[in-house]
């Protein structure tokens, strides 16, 4: 029966929140979503735990097939099969939780918790949170697919109430003769579903070129696409091997997501117009989703075609970081800068990802080790970035509830009425440039290290991040917390004890991660060790 | 069997369980208090006369409804506003609320129990570094000295994976560790029991004592790093401490007048200005791990094929480059030229923070690293050493000549301590593995206390000011004569500026004339020269300082002791917990130079600090001569002339003026700076944004425009007919099965 697997709890306990929640009553509406959020974080919780006891702490993988079944959580029934003419058409409902995905599922889980908390006194509360939740199950799905046509489908179940909780809750500043939230909303949508449309097609050029009938993800990374027989494109003449194709078409929905330059331009616009906890839900999860499709499909599928690829990668991610940063220096707007600075921070998972594709190629168990361990960074980044931007996101959005903007320049010395929340947005600003001892640091200290063995020239550019970094942040938090006090802003009141819960919550576990990353690095790495050694026998070594 | 030193880090988890202990507890007890109770109606009279927005926060969260708070508000408002103006117009007058540290009434007992917490864990912490450094040397019966490599306190990898066995957090404990935890446990320890009087009316006293205690367990952590991970680590965290703290005064306002930075931006400032040293340091640690596969200093410097020797052989230059790379850390934590415009900047933050932080420990970070990894320098060509020494020789000699003419008093002592840390580097780069590095770490020892007790002795005099003058007074033109008023002061910081200046028996005398002789030595006679130099500048700045601020024309002495008062008010001793720190640390200003084994403690193959010979040495009197003439000048300048004519005579020449406002505005570097930050960097970021919006995100609008022109063109299809919706569908349909056929016959 498929109502007794953990897993598809995990999806419908969201769901059924969200229904719930838009079916009772207003006042017991938020309740309800906190009830089923927080289901679904304990039962997230609840699966790790039971992973971490009954292996000692192994976690394994769930696209290697001789994964010890304790060590991982894996639903796999079909769902629909046909037959049309020669093809065969199959999609699986098959799920699965393994070290890389759990700590996203966990991940989203929580935030969506703190997402509820946080948007407690929202207009129209009701529809809101059964967006969120609707939300956070379509995010879920996204994590635990394991068949890429069901992966794509949660790919696309997510976009419907990210579309209307921006295009409802958003602000309505004008851009471009339309309120802003419109506009994002409509941005956001067109984005992806141009991402999304080639992602499609690769998929079933990886589907039908394989031939085995399925779209099982651990099957088809045992049957690669091969790296040098070549397709040549149709219209434009190209010839290049058929890996290389698809994971070009699967990277740009990836590249979309992450967001990767020049396709960047949606997040600024997206995050300005989103309301606080669907800026936070976005850059926490929704942006993790391009990197982990870019790890877990990308690297497992298209080894080849990465590695081909990696050159330009890596460039693209030393301009993601650079050009991101520079121009958070010169933002006016809080949330816009947050926003740039994940532009920025994402690009070393691009980074992380471009050095491990490399390191895949060799013989050499020297490099090999330097490749996991930036691989390993990339993927800690991804959980960090997704702690602290989060954080930044809820801190920007205390002060904005209070006084309706975000502008830098406005504020000035406000930390004399706030201490509490300028204690913590401080902490945020300083987890985000890498301080040491913060979660930020932990993944960043890693890539740039390792990446530097593989890739001394981009890394050694892209370090220079550092000065940026330390310098946008600071420069933000100094013009609007610290400074002469600007008394226009005499009135304002400090975080409330609901307003705090998100951000402390967020600050503990960063610190956890930033002291004692053990803890999390051991669920990961199994799975990515897992993911490079495929990779290592596919290029016939 | 090292059963003592086993449990040495406790000496680095005391602070940090004070600062735990703060934050958590008694800090948010304090707040709590001052809100509720008693206390709480005190402190908002107080508060109503020594802040005009509180009154008008007050009544703004007083009243009811949430329009009419509003409306209270945008009052108050307006209110605030007209009274900020009115404070512009009168700026640094008395009671100016925001120019100042906010005070209080009175301390609660929870912000005195912070105090408490910092100073007994700090004290036990400090205890503890002693009674360690008297095992290791020796003198404890039944404890063994600590081997030459060391041991490790306790370590952990960030992850059980065999790729991530370098990142590993490692402390470690040898006899270079120990006699810097000495320092830093000393000196935090005088300086938290300083504050306890120089911060007694600060609104932020408890928060005081958790960035001091942040900082202490910081700074160890730099001490007792067993690897570059860790030395990172405790490198940007000591960076945290000092942001934090230089921006204590969070709210106070910059002072053009006095070209002095607003604490936050100092702060700022400082941070940034460090990160750029960390580049190259990180950039350094990358070229080592890569071709190493290590952090580990023992590993490094050993001969396995981790080592550097092994790893970098053939390639030497590399080895090189990464070295300098490495020092690039020292000289942006060291304030060394071309990275040392922080510093002076960051005098904006309460004195006892400038003395700790920013005079014996932090800022000799980068000293103490390069000791620490002197191994590999060595293993590296000359040029490593030859930089090193280099930028010391010149910022010892810049800097010292911008501090002939500041009046500002701590800024003087700012650029005092930028030049002796040159003086440190030089040792470091001139010594040679013979010697190791001793020389450099000799200096950074005795350094560390005459500068501490020199920046609470200017800490004691602006209390005193303060309290006389009721505002903020840091020109020494406005002092003179106040030997009379507080002598203890004036007596430590004396002995301090004879320390400094290498007077003879004093502590900075062995370890200056040490260096010194040492480039002579060492056939490096330009550094030589500009040592020698630097030490009569030094010597004529730092009495030129003692005169304005203490002596006078016309005081008693001839002008040493006292003189006339040119400020306000009347000065009185500050109270016994902050003279006593002084006495102390004039204690060890006199004679932490007389530890003759100190280069043996550290390398057990160096030779014994020879005093005879530094005795006989015609050499060391000829420093000595120079740094007598330098008093001597300043004697005749300042208590003979007065500085109103020297002032004056100044003014007059073309050329002396000349080099006076050159010298006065630091050279024109934080102009330079400024114009290149301005212009240059934020000028390319605004092209970077402005190129983000109208290429990257034009192009996509362009795109969407297009589209929509095509789509109004279209709006004809959409007929409201289902069949013709239909049969679009059908067709679509249709389009995808011959996309799907064509896919699958491409296999």
């Amino acid at each position: 029966m498929i109502f007794t697997y953990d897993l598809t709890w995990i999806l419908l306990l969201p769901t059924l929140g969200g229904v719930l929640a838009m079916a009772a009553p207003a006042r017991l509406s938020r309740w309800v979503a906190l009830a089923f959020s927080a289901a679904t974080l304990v039962l997230s919780l609840w699966i790790f735990w039971r992973i971490a006891a009954a292996t000692g702490y192994h976690f394994g993988s769930v696209t290697d097939p001789k994964a010890d079944p304790a060590s991982i959580d894996v639903v796999q029934l079909p769902w629909i099969a046909f037959q049309l003419g020669s093809v065969s058409f199959r999609i699986d409902y098959y799920l699965g939780v393994d070290g890389l995905s759990l700590p996203l599922v966990i991940l989203n889980a929580l935030l969506t918790v703190l997402a509820v908390i946080g948007g407690w006194e929202k207009p129209r509360v009701k529809e809101y949170m059964a967006l969120l939740l609707l939300l956070e199950a379509g995010v879920m799905g996204v994590f635990m697919a394991l068949d890429l046509l069901l992966f794509f489908l949660f790919w696309e179940v997510e976009l419907a109430p990210m579309f209307l909780l921006i295009g409802i809750w958003g602000s309505e500043t004008e851009k471009h003769g339309m309120p802003g939230r419109i506009y994002s909303a409509w941005k956001f949508l067109l984005y992806t579903f141009f991402g999304s449309i080639f992602m499609l097609a690769g998929i079933l050029l990886v589907y039908f070129q394989a031939g085995q009938s399925t779209a099982s993800l651990p099957v088809l990374m045992q049957h690669l696409l091969p790296a040098s027989t070549g397709v040549t494109l149709p219209l434009l003449g190209v010839t290049m091997g058929s890996q290389l194709l698809a994971f070009l078409l699967v990277f740009v929905a990836f590249a979309v997501k992450i967001p990767m330059f020049p396709l960047h331009t949606w997040l600024p616009d997206a995050h300005t117009d989103a309301p606080t906890e669907v800026s936070v839900i976005l850059a926490g999860v929704l942006l993790k989703m391009g990197a982990y499709g870019l790890i877990r499909i990308c690297l497992g599928l298209f080894p080849d075609g990465l590695q081909q690829f990696a050159p330009l990668l890596v460039v693209l991610a030393v301009i993601n970081i650079l050009y991101g940063a520079a121009i958070c220096l010169v933002q006016k707007d809080m949330k816009r800068l947050v926003a740039y600075s994940s532009v920025s921070h994402m690009g070393v998972i691009l980074l992380g990802v471009a050095a491990a594709a490399m390191a895949i190629h060799t013989s050499n168990p020297d490099v090999a080790r330097f490749g996991t361990a930036a691989l390993m960074g990339a993927t800690v980044q991804m959980i960090s970035h997704g702690l602290i931007t989060s954080l930044l996101f809820f801190c920007v959005g205390v002060i904005y509830d209070r006084a309706h903007t975000r502008e830098i320049e406005i504020f000035g010395g406000v930390a004399k009425r706030m201490p509490l929340w300028a204690t913590l947005f401080t902490f945020a600003g300083l987890a985000s440039l890498g301080l040491p001892g913060l979660a930020g640091f932990v993944a960043e200290y890693m890539v740039f290290t390792s990446s530097y063995r593989i890739w001394p020239v981009p890394t050694a550019i892209a370090v220079f991040t550092m000065i940026l970094t330390a310098a946008y942040l600071l420069w933000m938090l100094k013009r609007v917390l610290f400074g002469p006090f600007n008394l226009r802003w005499n009135w304002l009141p400090d975080a409330s004890w609901r307003e705090a819960i998100p951000l402390v919550t967020l600050a503990a576990f960063i610190v956890l991660v930033g002291v004692y990353p053990g803890f999390l690095l051991d669920v990961i790495v199994p799975a990515l060790h897992h993911l490079l050694p495929v990779a290592t026998t596919a290029l016939g070594r | 069997m090292y059963g003592l030193y086993e449990y040495a880090w406790l000496i680095l988890a005391a602070p940090l369980a004070s600062f735990a202990v703060i934050v958590f507890g008694t800090r948010m007890a304090d707040l709590w208090s001052r809100h509720h109770g008693q206390t709480a109606q005190d402190y908002a009279a107080y508060l109503r006369e020594a802040d005009p927005a509180f009154a008008a926060w007050e009544t703004a969260r007083g009243s009811g409804g949430h329009g009419e708070q509003q409306h209270a508000a945008q009052a108050a408002g307006h209110a605030g506003e007209a009274a900020h103006a009115g404070h512009g117009g009168e700026a640094g007058h008395h009671g100016d609320p925001y120019d100042d540290d906010p005070t209080v009434p009175y301390l609660t007992p929870w912000a005195k129990l912070s105090g408490y917490v910092g100073v007994v864990l700090m004290l036990l912490s400090c205890l503890y570094s002693w009674v360690l450094l008297f095992a290791s040397l020796g003198l404890l019966p039944g404890t063994p000295r600590l081997p030459e490599e060391g041991i490790t306190l306790f370590s952990y990898t960030w992850g059980s994976d065999a790729a991530f066995q370098p990142y590993t957090i490692a402390f470690h404990l040898d006899n270079l560790a120990l006699a810097m935890t000495v320092v830093v446990t000393t000196v935090s320890l005088l300086v938290q029991f300083y504050s306890q009087g120089y911060m007694a009316q600060s609104a932020g006293y408890a928060r005081f004592f958790a960035y001091l205690s942040l900082f202490a367990f910081s700074m160890l952590t730099i001490v007792f790093a067993a690897n570059f991970l860790v030395i990172f680590v405790g490198w940007e965290l000591v960076g945290l401490s000092s942001y934090l703290l230089i921006g204590f005064w969070i709210n106070k306002r910059a002072k053009p007048a006095e070209e002095r930075p607003a604490p936050s931006s100092a702060a700022l400032q400082a941070f940034v200005m460090n990160r750029i040293g960390d580049v190259g340091f990180i950039l350094g640690i990358m070229i080592l791990f890569a071709t190493t596969g290590t952090f580990d200093f023992a590993t490094l410097a050993g001969n396995g094929p981790h080592g550097v020797a092994q790893a970098f052989a053939g390639n030497q230059a590399l080895l090189t480059l990464a070295m300098i790379l490495v020092f690039c850390g020292a000289i942006g934590k060291s304030a060394q030229v071309p990275l040392h415009t922080w510093l002076p900047s960051a005098m904006e933050g309460p004195t006892p923070v400038s003395a700790l932080i920013h005079a014996a420990t932090m800022v000799a970070a980068g000293v103490y690293m390069v000791a620490r990894t002197f191994a590999l320098f060595s293993a590296a060509g000359p040029q490593a050493f030859e930089v090193v020494a280099w930028i010391g020789g010149i910022t010892a000699i810049f800097a010292a000549t911008i501090g002939l003419t500041q009046t500002d008093f701590k800024r003087v002592l700012a650029f005092s301590t930028i030049s002796q840390l040159g003086y440190m580097f030089v040792g470091l780069g001139v010594a040679g593995t013979e010697i190791g590095p001793g020389a450099g770490m000799f200096h950074l020892f005795t350094h560390a206390f005459f500068k501490a007790l020199l920046f609470l002795g200017a800490g004691s005099v602006l209390h005193a000011l303060h309290h006389a003058m009721h505002r903020e007074v840091q020109d020494m033109r406005l002092m003179g004569g106040l030997a009379r008023f507080m002598p203890v002061t004036a007596a430590t910081w004396l002995i301090a500026g004879l320390s400094i200046s290498g007077f003879p028996f004093l502590s900075g005398f062995y370890s200056k004339e040490t260096l010194i002789s040492l480039a002579f030595e060492h056939g490096n006679y330009g550094l030589w020269a500009i040592t020698l130099v630097t030490a009569g500048l030094t010597a004529f700045y730092m009495f030129r300082a003692f005169f304005l601020a203490f002596g006078g024309k016309g005081g008693a002495l001839g002008g040493i002791w006292g003189g006339p008062y040119r400020g306000e008010g009347t000065p009185h001793e500050s109270p016994v917990t902050m003279t006593l720190p002084l006495v102390i640390l004039a204690v060890f200003s006199i004679f932490a130079g007389y530890w003759v084994g100190f280069f043996q403690y550290l390398d057990p193959h160096a030779p014994l600090l020879d005093l005879g010979k530094i005795f006989s040495d015609g050499l060391t009197w000829l420093g000595v001569a120079l740094s007598l003439l330098g008093i001597a000048w300043a004697y005749v300048l300042y208590c003979a002339v007065g500085w109103e004519r020297v002032h004056k005579v100044v003014e007059a020449n073309a050329v002396l003026r000349f080099f006076h406002r050159l010298l006065l505005h630091r050279y024109y570097v934080d102009t330079l700076y400024d114009w290149i930050v301005r212009y240059v960097v934020l000028g390319l970021c605004h092209v970077a944004a402005a190129f983000d919006r109208f290429v990257v995100d034009g192009i996509v609008n362009g795109v969407a425009g297009l589209v929509m022109e095509l789509g109004s063109g279209l709006r004809r299809a959409e007929t409201g007919k289902v069949q013709a919706y239909m049969t679009v569908f059908f067709g679509g349909i249709a389009v995808f099965a011959v996309v799907v056929f064509v896919l699958a016959t491409l296999r």
